[in-house]
């Protein structure tokens, strides 16, 4: 069991980093820094929903840390990094209160203090609150690519599970 | 049912924060500060510029180049991946000129406080 649960949790990670990787390619949708879609966060909330809250902070952290420097851009990693783990956090914290019709809810959730995180970061490297400014359309931006995501692992599960495939650590939740 | 209310929550954010940012509005004077790591590198009162001129601002080896007219600034080129800041074009109402690889800001200075609505 354990070795395959390392093994499913390398697969979900390298996922996550062939599309971090990707949409890294797409040049930037608007021009405000840090409004992107986050499909590598499908992974991680499958991860999370299928597996649990420690598979999934691995996933993260190993997409993050990878991610960064397959990029080109390893300063960028602080701000994921912050990001990211805040959005897990309180991904976890609030994960009871939703099943799995309403996953795309907890991922906009996830989107929004993702963002939030990213400016929190980004202000204190700035120096200046300035850029706070930004708020409103990040979390616009956060719920909208959210929804997206979360609705793809919704998509992902219910295929999965119908060809039966679905990790047998995970119980109808 | 619970989608329902998610779904009701997520438009009242977002109508919320749809507002907030079309109606706030900088009291926009003539002065504008060019910062880098939180400090201010210069002052400039755009309405007072006959010439019009570059600044080259350098962080780690990284240049932007800002060009300033009279009542107008903007960054013409920047050596960071992404140029947001060149995308930004000239300085507008609402938002500050971000580099945030080179830790530049170039906003508005002035008296009020900058983010709240004016009604």
């Amino acid at each position: 069991m354990k070795t395959r649960k390392i093994t499913l949790m390398a697969l979900l990670t390298a996922a996550a980093l062939i599309t971090f990787v990707i949409e890294a390619q797409i040049p930037p949708l608007t021009a405000i820094p840090g409004v992107k879609i986050g499909l590598s966060n499908i992974f991680t909330v499958f991860a999370l929903w299928t597996m649990g809250p420690v598979p999934a902070l691995c996933v993260l952290v190993v997409r993050v840390l990878l991610g960064g420097f397959l990029t080109g851009q390893p300063a960028a990693i602080i701000y994921s990094m912050a990001g990211g783990l805040m959005s897990l956090g309180v991904s976890i914290a609030v994960k009871r209160i939703f099943n799995e019709n309403s996953l795309w809810a907890l991922s906009a959730a996830a989107g929004v203090i993702h963002n939030m995180g990213q400016l929190l970061v980004a202000v204190w490297v700035m120096g200046t609150v300035t850029i706070a400014v930004y708020a409103p359309v990040l979390i616009i931006s956060g719920i909208i690519a959210g929804s997206f995501t979360g609705l793809c692992v919704q998509l992902i599960m219910k295929r999965i599970r119908k060809i039966g495939k679905l990790p047998s650590s995970t119980t109808d939740r | 049912m619970k989608n329902r209310y998610w779904i009701i929550i997520f438009a009242v954010v977002i109508l919320i924060c749809g507002c907030v940012w079309f109606f706030a509005d900088n009291d926009s004077g003539n002065t504008v500060g060019v910062y880098q790591d939180g400090e201010l590198l210069y002052e400039i009162d755009l309405s007072q510029v006959a010439e019009p001129y570059e600044l080259t601002v350098e962080y780690n080896g990284r240049k932007n180049i800002i060009l300033v007219e009279h009542n107008d600034i903007k960054v013409v080129d920047a050596d960071c991946p992404d140029h947001v800041c060149v995308d930004h074009g000239s300085l507008g109402d609402k938002t500050p000129i971000i580099c945030l690889p080179n830790r530049l800001v170039i906003e508005w200075i002035e008296t009020e406080g900058e983010l709240d609505a004016v009604i």
